[in-house]
């Protein structure tokens, strides 16, 4: 979960629209490989974290056409996959760091002044809420 | 089912109204005035004609695809070919001896017959126009006149056995008329009439007789090609069961729907699932309902499916063996771990999408949204809980045995409720293959920089996504198609013997498969090109391979030769898979064959189109670099 809690650190920290937006891209694109390493089909929340996955991707998506994201993000490393803590922890953190992407894209779209920015924004608040919904469920919130 | 009106619904009410409007024909009859006499039989001679008429529509239809074939080429038409064009012959007949005038002496056809025989006709040729309609709702023509497929049940209606089945129908209604016709022509003119008049009827009547001669000639062709290459009872029971092109309403559940209610609901689904997903394919090139997010959703809710199906199966699986079903329970335990397999396939494919998107985004497509559907019915069949939902947490029980299946009769309903669903997945896993394909060949597909080779230099955070990539993606779509294919089949079989009401699904797959492959079409009784739309959707995993295309033009129907031939050919595809991994991952692709068509049709299609000629062979395609951009 240490990733988890580096790009919540990063996203929290991030202080102006396109550091926002490449700490957001760095934050969904971080909870995949978490997401991926709780897929077990004999867990009770294997279709729970399927479906994170998606709205995960699709958040990191939404964020990765942004104007004002800076050309240097995603040249980075890909994460390593995560040590596996369980499923409760996993969702916890997920869903932790899904609201506080929905607070700062939300906060974001607010200030943005071009269309595509405020529209990525828009979309990636709505795919972290889709996420926190799910997470918020498979951790018992 | 639904409950909407069958082919077979309108079909039966023709033959019965043809039927009693027979009964009441009666020549003999002493009560009957001769003016009433006359007006019946004018009734006939018109209700006949009415019938020919259409009948001749239904089989212009099945004739439209010989229309290029000349008669010197007859012989090489199937049985069935060769008895529709018989069949037009004798119409045509039947229609001059008739109505020399073009029909012009019987008036308007809106004019309702005053006699009750002549009624019988009327409502017989109402009910027989409304069942071509409704097979006209699922195929429509292009610009072109080419056919094209607006429904998956396209292929089925155009396949040997269901035409054939059709052909059967029509040579009822046309051997009951031209029974009532016979009966009718034995009136006698009344003693009342005028000499003129009464040698105007008998003219008439002698014109009725020699048409419904003609009319029987129809019955004798179809009977002809029946002992040829029959047609079976399933096949009329697959032509009775087709029901308009409608899709069923959408739909969710609302937490108080019964075992029942839910199977209905996850059929419907699975319907809507695979409509929507059959006409977005074309569109792929350009759409902007074609996004990361829509396909990855999709896989993701197709993996959800899938496991939902496979905990389904497995109470079934249980519930069955506690009812004493030991072959049945076996069926379902067999058929939860191909479903099993096919949820490890779609999660490949879901997870994919982890490095890919599209340069659309944002929004979720109709086919995402009705798979993610299907997701929530499959999931409320079960699991306990009624409100079930995704976000319901981890901790939800599966649902009780005794509350999926009380007794032994409810066990069909919700494994053709699986059926559906496992079904449905086949489609959009082809489908979805379909699209990335084409996505792909649009420049549509772009990655994360960050997940590109380090070779690669973008000064962007996305770049074009590479080719060995793509490749990847197409090969988890497929295997996932193959998958639920396997799972659908497994299902099949366990379908069949609890007579589930989804063995209907089974009978139309093998036929539109049929269709697809030209099986048994040694002439054009139907088009084996099938339109660009058909083309696009087209199923992979449907598709036959080299050796069983080659068999299947030779004209072998042995299903387990075809299986062998099929398996041959899966191991080549592998092999090649392999080997084009080994060497440097897409070094090697597979043009596109042609579709399958039978030596016979070939020629045909040669001498009408001289000239034409088709790409046929498998020919590997220059090397590509596998981490190149598209």
């Amino acid at each position: 979960m240490d990733r988890v809690a580096a790009a919540s650190v990063r996203l929290e920290r991030a202080d102006d629209l396109p550091a926002i937006l490449e700490a957001a891209f760095d934050a969904f694109d971080d909870m995949l490989p978490v997401i991926e390493a709780q897929q077990d089909p004999a867990g009770g929340a294997f279709t729970t974290f399927v479906m994170s996955a998606a709205f995960a991707a699709n958040g990191r998506d939404a964020v990765l056409f942004a104007p004002s994201l800076p050309p240097s993000a995603s040249r980075g490393p890909i994460a390593d996959r995560p040590g596996c803590g369980s499923a409760l922890e996993a969702a916890t953190a997920l869903a932790g760091l899904g609201r506080l992407l929905d607070l700062r894209l939300t906060g974001a779209a607010a200030q943005a002044v071009s269309p595509g920015d405020r529209r990525a924004c828009i979309d990636g608040a709505r795919q972290a809420r889709r996420l926190v919904s799910l997470m918020a469920g498979a951790a018992g919130q | 089912m639904t409950g909407t009106a069958t082919f077979g619904d309108f079909a039966a009410a023709a033959s019965n109204h043809l039927a009693r409007a027979v009964s009441l024909t009666d020549p003999v009859a002493t009560s009957r005035s001769g003016a009433g006499r006359v007006t019946q039989a004018a009734d006939i001679r018109r209700g006949m004609s009415r019938v020919i008429t259409v009948i001749s529509r239904y089989v212009a239809d099945i004739t439209a695809s010989t229309a290029r074939v000349r008669p010197d080429q007859h012989e090489v038409l199937t049985p069935w070919a060769r008895a529709a064009v018989e069949a037009a012959r004798a119409l045509k007949e039947a229609s001059a001896l008739l109505a020399p005038d073009g029909g012009r002496v019987f008036g308007s056809n809106m004019r309702p017959s005053a006699s009750a025989a002549g009624q019988g006709f009327d409502a017989a040729i109402s009910f027989m126009t409304a069942g071509r309609d409704l097979l006209h709702t699922h195929l429509s023509a292009d610009l072109d006149g080419i056919r094209v497929y607006r429904s998956e049940w396209a292929p089925v209606i155009v396949s040997v056995p269901v035409t054939g089945a059709l052909m059967l129908e029509f040579a009822q209604w046309a051997q009951i008329s031209a029974t009532g016709g016979l009966k009718a022509a034995e009136v006698k003119p009344p003693r009342e009439h005028r000499i003129s008049d009464s040698i105007e009827t008998l003219v008439a009547q002698r014109r009725l007789e020699a048409a419904s001669r003609a009319l029987l000639k129809v019955d004798v062709a179809v009977h002809r090609a029946q002992r040829r290459q029959p047609v079976s009872s399933a096949d009329v029971g697959l032509l009775h069961a087709i029901r308009a092109n409608v899709i069923p309403a959408h739909r969710l559940p609302v937490g108080w729907e019964s075992v029942a209610d839910l199977c209905r609901g996850t059929t419907e689904t699975a319907e809507r699932a695979r409509h929507i997903a059959r006409v977005v394919v074309p569109d792929a090139l350009w759409s902007p309902l074609l996004t990361g997010d829509s396909l990855r959703e999709t896989a993701a809710s197709a993996t959800a499916v899938s496991h939902h199906c496979s905990i389904v199966l497995r109470i079934l699986g249980a519930r069955a063996a506690q009812q004493g079903s030991a072959a049945v329970s076996a069926g379902l335990f067999q058929s939860a771990a191909a479903a099993e397999r096919a949820r490890d396939a779609w999660l490949r494919a879901a997870t994919m999408w982890n490095q890919l998107t599209t340069e659309t985004r944002g929004v979720t497509s109709p086919v995402a949204a009705e798979t993610a559907n299907l997701a929530l019915w499959t999931g409320r069949l079960a699991f306990a809980d009624a409100t079930w939902t995704l976000a319901k947490g981890p901790t939800q029980p599966a649902r009780p045995l005794e509350s999926l299946a009380p007794t032994p009769s409810d066990l069909p309903g919700v494994v053709a409720a699986a059926h559906q669903a496992c079904d449905a997945l086949v489609q959009l896993a082809a489908a979805d293959h379909q699209q990335v394909s084409l996505a792909a060949q649009a420049g549509r597909l772009h990655s994360p920089t960050r997940s590109l080779s380090d070779d690669v230099d973008i000064p962007h955070p996305f770049g074009r996504t590479p080719t060995g990539r793509v490749s990847l993606v197409l090969d988890a779509y497929r295997q996932a198609g193959q998958a639920s294919a396997r799972t659908t089949a497994a299902l099949s079989a366990v379908a069949q013997a609890v007579r589930a009401p989804s063995t209907t699904l089974t009978a139309a797959r093998a036929a539109a498969r049929a269709s697809r492959a030209g099986l048994g079409v040694d002439g054009a009784i139907i088009d084996p090109r099938p339109a660009d739309v058909e083309r696009a959707s087209a199923r992979i995993t449907e598709l036959p391979g080299h050796f069983e295309r080659i068999l299947s033009d030779l004209g072998v129907t042995d299903p387990a030769i075809l299986a062998r031939a099929s398996a041959i050919d899966l191991a080549g595809e592998e092999l090649i898979i392999e080997s084009g991994r080994e060497a440097n991952a897409g070094s090697m692709r597979i043009a596109q064959c042609a579709p399958a068509e039978s030596p016979a049709t070939t020629a045909l299609v040669r001498a009408a189109e001289p000239g034409a000629t088709r790409q046929v062979v498998a020919r590997p395609i220059p090397a590509l670099e596998a981490e190149a951009e598209l």
